[in-house]
């Protein structure tokens, strides 16, 4: 480490000072090493010189006297007429590296929105969210929602919290203004506490009171203009929310894409009257004062829990509190914190904008030192009338940063008329300002990188041509033959990558929206209900028409992730235990409608002492290794009073389903008739004969309306549901789609440059060969085996890579394929059967030009 | 009128300088400041203001013994020159003058 030191210092410290200076560092080095050990010295050592960067200590600038401008406008001229000349090379390298630098400057955006996150407060050092832990009997639940009465009593007991804000969700409104009636998602509670610490700026009405009173509505600045004219309007105005009349006290600033957080309406926390500790689902935020320490807070709330009992030991239940960097939430690998960034995704992005550079710097790279012959006159000419190494290289690197500015130039541009385009792939509303100065200097820096990358091997290898070899007629091989091929080798081996990701991407899409669920999805309308004492109106009505074939209730939507409620059961079959079941509520008709297959005993029937029994899928009953489940109890806490429990008897099992989600394995179920656990939404499922579809939705629609005024209508078939489910997965699917086309196309433009030049060179070989009777099959062999050797080389590097990754990416699937070896295969051979196609039928065309006029000349 | 204007670190090191006398080179006057100070100080930082003040004047170097423990390297000795003894005394003046402007009843309330 410390030979580095020594070797950066000597490269750019100044000559006079070089000797004491290295003389004290060395002084300082010793002494340190006798005092601490040798590792910490040399790390000071490299420290030290590192700052000693300085402009009165390093070596002055020489500015080698071939940089002047009439040499430079020699070399502009020079590289405008080898342009003019070769128009197709330079057509690639600009065409790729443009199209390489837009995809990069896109993706950089794209990572750079994602990383922007929350980042956008004042205060966001200080700004946390709360996380609520509990433990009741062995049952630990972790979560950010908790009691509406943790924010003012954090604050009234902890003086180190400056603000606690909190929010609560606002379930499904339906507003009404006038005549006007529709949904508006993102509702919540909120305080005025949680406005200030969220630095909400307000339009119109006054911040400190605008959500102060009951049944106060404050929006964004789209919501407000949604309804009224114009934001200054809504003040004052009345609002019909789910039938209750509201005032308009306030209109905000649109809250930023990035936060996590963006509500579209605020509803006065005092507007929700039933707020205590034993009602959750609030989520608290606070402010902490200057300089105070998280890990300082988290025992202060420990204390707090014990001080005001806020838990209760003696019946096994315990809570406890912790602080979340609300800077953090959005990248969180921590599922309790929803954030809905990935970070590994943002790495994978990262990577492949890298590489995409890469692969256009490799074409320059190659075509350049692969065409140097044709500028081997020039280059000897110039020694010969005395330039020096130094000079050509200069004018080589000069050429190739001409280049990368150019295609920077033309990169912007397109990445200009494709921002909206991948927008619209990522989801993700990440726009570029390219007015930014930010994005100005990055620009430039891309510049000066991609040029001095891409042109700094070829401009070594052509200064170093012999005059004398030149000008005498003797060409020597330029740049190394074998270094191209494992550059190509290298671009290929990231075009196979990222083509057989995008493969396994979307077979496994396919695959889990295939898979067999164990229930009938097809043909199955789900109807949210607004008002659940419409259900059995609703339910006779839907009965009556034709093309409806049974209709069913439930408050279980398949694949939200969310099974309605997770319960503690106990055995009473001589041991209990205690254990999460998700559950639903349904109707008789349930199981006929949705296919579930019967394994054992009866499905619940229509008596009254129906009520009281329920049917558990096979996971439950294995899990137990109960052989006679029929017949077995399971209670769970009624929720009447304190402690009391209601007991069940299993009257069926059926077949394992999958209805919460692919990402996790089949968890105990059970279902219940009790109307007492019918809690969440209810939805109708109905059964469609496939018949007259648009008029039986029409139908569906219309009933639905004519017994619920309030409510608005949502319904939706269960298999579109279903597929809507995995929109993050076919979202990465597309990203990885087009940026794997955008590198093989890359990689493929440098492999026709490649091989159009030598085709060019070897025409006469090839017009003998054909004299002599080869056909143009043989052509095409001599031209192309050397390619697939390549990318033959490169697949075979690729596989365990793809591997790898893939089967990482996988694993966070309990359902998933597996990669398969026909998967990297079919890889393989589509890279190969482009890049044949690109060779081919520049050899094709090569090999069919008439041998005598190549070879008249001779 | 001549330069004379020090920044503050310049004028501790001018300072130690002159306090180490004929010692002072690279790492006695670091170690000097160091222990005055109770803060870390760059070789960088140090040697880049040697320089600066001895292209100003206000210092000059000569090369001393070899020692071992460097590597074989001479030892640079700085001393003050004259015109680094006015710039001293000006920056010093100037305090003092300030000081004295200050009327006392300043302190009073602060106190």
């Amino acid at each position: 480490m410390k030979k580095i030191g020594e070797w950066i210092l000597s490269f750019f410290c100044n000559k006079d000072y070089y000797n004491d200076i290295r003389g004290d560092l060395e002084e300082l080095h010793t002494r340190r090493i006798k005092e601490t050990s040798r590792i910490y010295a040399d790390f000071k050592y490299l420290i030290a010189v590192v700052m000693l960067f300085r402009l009165s200590l390093i070596k002055p600038f020489k500015f080698h006297f071939f940089l002047n401008s009439s040499m430079i406008n020699q070399y502009l001229k020079a590289s405008a007429r080898n342009f003019s000349r070769h128009k197709a090379n330079a057509l690639i390298n600009i065409f790729g590296l443009s199209v390489a630098v837009a995809a990069a400057i896109l993706l950089y955006g794209y990572v750079r929105f994602e990383l922007s996150y929350d980042k956008g407060y004042d205060n966001k050092e200080r700004i946390y969210r709360v996380n609520n832990h509990s433990n009741f009997r062995g049952r630990v639940r972790t979560g950010i929602t908790g009691s509406g009465l943790l924010a003012p009593t954090l604050e009234g007991e902890l003086p180190e919290v400056e603000l606690a804000g909190r929010r609560h969700h606002f379930s499904r409104p339906v507003i009404q203004f006038k005549e006007k009636k529709f949904k508006q998602s993102l509702a919540y509670y909120a305080d005025p506490n949680l406005t200030k610490i969220l630095e909400y700026s307000y339009l119109m009405g006054d911040s400190e009171s605008a959500l102060d009173a009951p049944n106060s509505v404050v929006l964004t600045k789209t919501t407000a203009l949604k309804i009224f004219e114009n934001e200054s309007d809504a003040i004052g105005k009345q609002l019909l929310v789910n039938q209750v009349a509201m005032q308009v006290t306030g209109v905000i600033e649109d809250i930023p894409a990035n936060n996590h957080f963006t509500p579209s309406m605020l509803v006065s926390m005092s507007t929700m009257s039933d707020i205590s500790w034993d009602r959750v689902g609030t989520i608290t935020y606070v402010l902490l004062k200057n300089g105070i320490a998280t890990t300082h807070i988290a025992d202060k709330m420990s204390e707090m829990v014990e001080r005001l009992e806020l838990g209760d030991p003696d019946n096994g239940f315990s809570i406890w509190f912790d602080l979340y960097p609300i800077t953090e939430i959005h990248l969180s690998k921590d599922k309790n914190q929803h954030g809905k960034g990935n970070i590994n995704m943002l790495y994978a992005l990262s990577m492949v904008a890298v590489f995409i550079l890469l692969i256009a710097c490799i074409n320059y790279m190659n075509l350049a030192t692969a065409r140097s012959s044709l500028r081997a006159k020039e280059i000897g000419v110039r020694k010969v009338a005395g330039a020096i190494r130094k000079q050509i290289s200069f004018q080589f690197l000069f050429e190739s940063l001409f280049i990368s500015t150019l295609s920077v130039a033309f990169g912007t541009v397109i990445a200009l008329a494709f921002q909206n385009g991948f927008v619209q792939l990522t989801g993700v509303p990440a726009t570029i300002n390219f007015f930014d100065k930010e994005i100005f200097i990055l620009l430039i820096g891309l510049a000066v990188a991609v040029g001095i990358i891409s042109g700094s091997y070829p401009s070594v290898i052509l200064s170093s041509f012999k005059p004398v070899l030149i000008l005498k007629g003797t060409y020597p091989t330029m740049g190394s033959q074998s270094l191209r091929r494992v550059l190509v080798a290298f671009q290929f081996t990231i075009s196979i990558i990222l083509i057989v990701s995008t493969f396994i991407v979307y077979q496994q899409i396919d695959f889990l929206l295939n898979k067999d669920l164990g229930f009938n999805k097809e043909a199955v309308y789900t109807v949210a209900l607004g008002d659940p004492d419409t259900n059995g109106v609703l339910k006779q009505k839907y009965l009556q028409h034709p093309n409806i074939k049974g209709v069913t209730s439930t408050n279980l939507m398949p694949a939200t992730g969310d099974s309605g409620a997770t319960f503690t059961i106990q055995s009473e079959e001589g041991e209990t235990f205690q254990d999460n079941v998700s559950m639903a509520t349904v109707d008789n008709d349930y199981f006929s409608l949705m296919d579930l297959e019967l394994v054992q005993g009866e499905f619940l029937d229509t008596s009254s002492t129906g009520l009281n029994f329920i049917i558990v899928n096979e996971t439950l009953v294995n899990k137990y290794g109960w052989e006679e489940p029929i017949g077995k109890f399971i209670s769970i806490p009624s929720g009447d009073e304190e402690g009391s429990m209601e007991r069940f008897v299993i009257q069926g099992v059926v077949k394992d389903f999958n209805m919460l989600s692919l990402y996790q394995d089949v968890q105990p179920f059970a279902f219940f008739k009790k109307p007492k656990f019918n809690w969440g939404r209810q939805y109708l499922f109905l059964k469609l004969d496939g018949r007259n579809l648009l008029e039986t939705i029409t139908y569906i629609q219309e009933q639905f309306e004519l017994f619920d005024q309030k409510s608005i209508f949502t319904g939706s078939f269960l298999d579109a549901h279903l597929e809507s489910v995995y929109r993050k997965e076919l979202k990465t699917a597309r990203i990885f789609l087009v940026f794997a086309v955008l590198t093989i196309t890359i990689a493929c433009l440098g492999l026709f440059g490649l091989a159009t030049f030598s085709l060019e060179r070897r025409i006469k070989e090839i017009s003998i060969r054909k004299v002599l009777g080869a056909n143009i099959g043989n052509i095409v062999k001599l031209a192309t085996t050397e390619f697939v050797i390549i990318i033959l080389i490169s697949g075979l590097i690729a596989a365990p890579v793809v591997f790898y990754l893939m089967e990482k990416w996988l694993d966070g699937f309990s359902y998933h394929i597996d990669v398969t070896l026909m998967t990297l295969i079919s890889g393989v051979l589509v890279a190969l059967t482009i890049a044949m196609l690109t060779v081919s039928i520049q050899t094709i065309r090569t090999a069919r030009t008439n041998p005598a006029r190549t070879l008249k000349y001779e | 009128m001549t330069d004379y204007k020090l920044g503050h670190f310049e004028e501790i090191v001018l300072l130690t300088v002159c306090v180490l006398h004929e010692n002072a080179y690279g790492v006695s006057i670091k170690d000097e400041i160091e222990s005055r100070i109770k803060k870390a100080v760059s070789v960088g930082a140090l040697q880049s203001a040697l320089r600066r003040m001895e292209k100003k004047g206000f210092l000059e170097s000569k090369e001393g013994e070899e020692t071992n423990a460097r590597g074989g390297r001479r030892k640079r000795y700085f001393t003050i020159t004259n015109h680094g003894k006015k710039a001293l005394e000006e920056a010093k003046d100037l305090r003092m003058d300030l000081w004295e402007s200050i009327p006392q009843v300043v302190f009073d309330q602060v106190s």
